[in-house]
C-alpha cells in the first residue's frame, strides 16, 4: 500500500508542476526559456512515480496519527485566524489549548496556565524584544 | 597565517563573541530536547538572523549547528533517545555506560572527542580551503552545475531512504524552488493566484514545516518518557587514566574518518558516525565489550561526527554546495544577506570567511568548557514533561514564520509543508534531498542557462569538458546503480 500511495504522491506533484509548466511560454532548446526546468522535473517525477512502484513491495503505511494531525492542524490554524483578528496573547492562548488536544493525557488546568504563561512570554520576546508589529490585544493596542 | 589572525580578530570581537557563545548554549539546550534536532534549531532561529550582519549570522547559526549535534548526544546517552541521527550511534554505548553509573565520563568522553574531532576538522578546512578555491576558481556554469547535479544525486542515493524515493525528493525540492518570478525573464511561475508567492517560498518556512511541525506532529503520540534517572555530579564525570587514552585514541582515528566522509554531500555525519563506530568495533581488542559500555564506541563517533561536520562547511562555503539540509539552511542565511558563497566569497570577503573558521573554533571550545559545569542543567531540561513542550514549540515556530514577512499567507505555507512533511514520512520519504534541492534550484537554473548560452545549445559539450563531464557521468551512474538496486531487490531476491 505504502508504494501506491508513495507513486500518487510523486505523480500528483510531477502533473501538477508539468501541467503548471506547459502553460508558460516555451522557446526552443537551445534557448532555455522559463518553461525548461519545470518540464523536466515533471517529466521527471511523473517517470520516478513509475518506479517507484516497480520496486519491490514495500508493505503497509505507518498509521497516520488523526489526532494529532487534526490538532496541530488546529492549532496552526487557529494562531492565523486569531492573530489579526484578536492579537497575539488570544492568539497563543487559542493555539496552545487547540494543540494540547492532541495529546490524550494533557489537563484542562495546566494547559491554561501554559498558555497564559507563553503567551505573555512570547509578548515579551517578540513583541517588546524583538519589536515586531502585533497587537497584543487587538483592541489595546 | 595572517588569514588565521584576521579571522581570530574578527571571531573574538566582543559581538561575535557573544552570538557564538549565544549559539552554542541555544543550540545545546535545543538539541537536548527530544524531537528537536540541528535542522529545526537552526531553522527556527534562521528568521532571528536576518536582523544580524551576516559574520554574526553565520557565527549564531553554526554554534546553533554543533552545539545541537552535542545535544543530541548529550541525550542520546542520559535517556537513549538521540535528538540528531547522527548522535543514534552514540547510545549505543553511551546509554549502558550511563546505566553503569559511569554517564559522566560518557558525556565528558562526547565532549571532549567532539573537541578534538571539531579541531582536527578545523585544521583540515584551513589547509583544503585553498586548494578548494583555486579549483572552483577555474569552474565555469558548466561545472558549477555538474557539480551541483552530482551533489543532489549523491544526497538523494547514498543518504538514508530508498535512492528512487530520494531523486523523488531532490525533484519535487527543485520544483518547489522555481515558484515566483522567474529571474531571468521575469515570468510568474506557479503563483496560483496567490500575491505572496511571486518572491518564491521562504527557506525558513519550508525547513520549519518539514521538520520542525511534522516532527512535532509524528511525536506527539509517542508520548516519550521524559525523566532523566541519572544524577550527573561533576566528580563521576572524571576518567580514569585507561579511559583518557582510550578515549583520546579513538577521537583521533574518529576524526580521520569523518574528515575524509564529511565532504561527501548527503552522507556527511551520519555516515561518519557509523563507519566510525564500526571500525572501532572492528579495530578493538575487546568488541564484545561494544554495546554494553565501550568508551571507544562513543569517543570514535563524537569525534567522527564533529569533523564531518566541520570539513562539510568546505563545500559549502567555498563553491555554494550544501551537503545537508542545515548546511542548506546556514547557506540561504548568507544569500538573504546578498552574499553568494562561492571561491570569490573568500577573495572579496575574508573576513566573514576566516573569521567564521576561527569561531568555530572558539564554539567548539566553549562546547567543551561550557557543558561540563552544565550537565545538571540539561539533565533538568530533559525532565520538562513533553506535553508542555509542544504546544510552545508550534506557537514559537508559528510566530517566527509570522515574523518574516507579517504575512498570515506563509503560517498557512507552514501548515502546508508540516502537513507535507508529515505524509513524507509516513511514506518513507526522506525530507533532507527536498530541501536541499529547494536551495539550489535558483543556481542550478541559472548555471545551466548560462552553460547553454555559452556553448550555443550544443548539449554535448557538457560532456566534453573533463571536469563537468566526469562529474556527469558519476552523476548518471549513481543514478543507474540506483535503479540497479531496486531492480536486484525486486527480482533477484526470487
Amino acid at each position: 500500500m505504502r508504494q501506491i500511495f508513495s507513486a500518487l504522491f510523486t505523480v500528483f506533484f510531477g502533473v501538477f508542476f508539468l501541467v503548471g509548466a506547459l502553460q508558460l511560454p516555451i522557446k526552443s532548446a537551445g534557448h532555455i526559456g522559463p518553461a525548461h526546468l519545470p518540464i523536466a522535473l515533471g517529466a521527471i517525477l511523473i517517470v520516478l512515480a513509475l518506479c517507484i512502484l516497480l520496486q519491490p513491495d514495500e508493505g503497509d503505511t505507518i498509521a497516520p496519527g488523526w489526532r494529532p494531525t487534526a490538532a496541530i492542524t488546529g492549532s496552526i490554524v487557529g494562531f492565523g485566524l486569531m492573530l489579526e483578528v484578536g492579537g497575539l496573547i488570544p492568539a497563543v492562548i487559542l493555539s496552545v489549548c487547540v494543540a494540547a488536544l492532541a495529546d490524550a493525557n494533557s489537563r484542562a488546568s495546566t494547559t491554561i496556565v501554559l498558555g497564559l504563561g507563553l503567551s505573555l512570554a512570547m509578548w515579551g520576546i517578540f513583541g517588546i524584544g524583538l519589536n515586531l508589529p502585533v497587537p497584543a490585544i487587538k483592541g489595546l493596542g | 597565517m595572517e588569514s588565521i589572525l584576521l579571522g581570530f580578530s574578527t571571531a573574538l570581537a566582543p559581538g561575535n563573541l557573544l552570538h557564538c557563545f549565544l549559539g552554542v548554549l541555544l543550540g545545546t539546550a535545543i538539541g537536548v530536547l527530544p524531537g528537536i534536532g540541528a535542522v529545526a534549531a537552526v531553522s527556527m532561529l534562521l528568521p532571528v538572523t536576518y536582523y544580524l550582519d551576516p559574520t554574526a549570522a553565520l557565527i549564531l547559526l553554526s554554534g546553533v549547528y554543533y552545539g545541537a549535534e552535542y545535544g543530541g548526544s548529550t541525550a542520546s546517552i542520559l535517556m537513549n533517545m538521540p535528538g540528531t541521527p547522527s548522535s543514534a550511534v552514540t547510545a549505543l554505548d553511551g546509554h549502558p555506560l550511563a546505566k553503569q553509573g559511569r554517564a559522566g565520563v560518557a558525556l565528558l568522553a562526547a565532549v571532549g572527542a567532539s573537541f578534538i574531532g571539531g579541531s582536527i576538522g578545523i585544521i583540515i578546512m584551513i589547509i583544503g580551503s585553498p586548494l578548494v578555491i583555486a579549483m572552483a576558481l577555474a569552474f565555469g556554469p558548466a561545472e558549477y552545475f555538474a557539480v551541483m547535479l552530482f551533489g543532489l544525486i549523491a544526497a538523494a542515493t547514498i543518504a538514508q531512504g530508498a535512492p528512487v524515493k530520494g531523486l523523488a525528493m531532490v525533484a519535487l525540492g527543485l520544483a518547489f524552488g522555481t515558484i515566483g518570478i522567474d529571474l531571468n525573464t521575469g515570468v510568474i511561475r506557479y503563483d496560483v493566484g496567490v500575491y505572496a508567492l511571486y518572491d518564491g517560498i521562504n527557506t525558513a518556512i519550508i525547513a520549519m514545516g518539514l521538520f520542525g511541525i511534522s516532527e512535532i506532529i509524528a511525536a506527539v503520540r509517542e508520548n516519550p518518557q521524559s525523566i532523566s534517572r541519572f544524577h550527573v555530579t561533576l566528580r563521576s564525570m572524571l576518567p580514569t587514566r585507561d579511559d583518557l587514552k582510550r578515549t583520546t585514541a579513538s577521537a583521533l582515528r574518529g576524526s580521520g574518518i569523518g574528515s575524509l566522509v564529511g565532504v561527501l554531500p548527503g552522507a556527511g555525519t551520519t555516515l561518519a558516525s557509523f563507519l566510525s563506530y564500526a571500525f572501532e568495533k572492528r579495530t578493538s581488542r575487546a568488541p564484545d565489550q561494544f554495546g554494553r559500555g565501550a568508551v571507544e564506541g562513543v569517543a570514535g563517533p563524537e569525534a567522527a561526527n564533529n569533523a564531518a561536520a566541520q570539513v562539510a562547511f568546505i563545500p559549502t562555503l567555498t563553491m555554494g554546495i550544501p551537503g545537508s539540509a542545515t548546511l542548506a539552511i546556514i547557506m540561504s542565511a548568507l544569500m538573504i544577506h546578498g552574499i553568494q558563497p562561492g571561491p570569490r566569497m573568500i577573495a572579496e570577503m575574508p573576513e566573514i570567511y576566516w573569521g567564521v573558521i576561527a569561531s568555530f573554533w572558539i564554539g567548539n571550545l566553549l562546547l567543551l568548557v561550557l557543558n561540563i559545569p552544565l550537565i545538571g542543567l540539561w539533565v533538568r531540561v530533559l525532565a520538562v514533561p513533553y506535553k508542555l513542550l509542544y504546544p510552545s514549540i508550534v506557537c514559537l515556530v508559528c510566530m517566527g514564520v509570522y515574523g518574516i514577512s507579517n504575512n498570515i499567507f506563509d503560517i498557512w505555507l507552514l501548515l502546508f509543508f508540516g502537513l507535507l512533511g508529515y505524509a513524507m514520512r509516513l511514506l518513507a520519504f526522506e525530507p533532507a534531498p527536498l530541501l536541499i534541492g529547494f536551495v539550489l534550484s535558483p543556481m542550478l537554473e541559472e548555471n545551466f542557462r548560462r552553460a547553454i548560452l555559452l556553448f550555443r545549445g550544443d548539449y554535448l559539450l557538457f560532456f566534453v569538458r573533463p571536469v563537468s563531464g566526469i562529474l556527469l557521468i558519476m552523476a548518471i551512474a549513481l543514478i543507474a546503480y540506483a535503479i540497479w538496486c531496486s531492480a536486484r531487490a525486486r527480482y533477484g531476491a526470487s
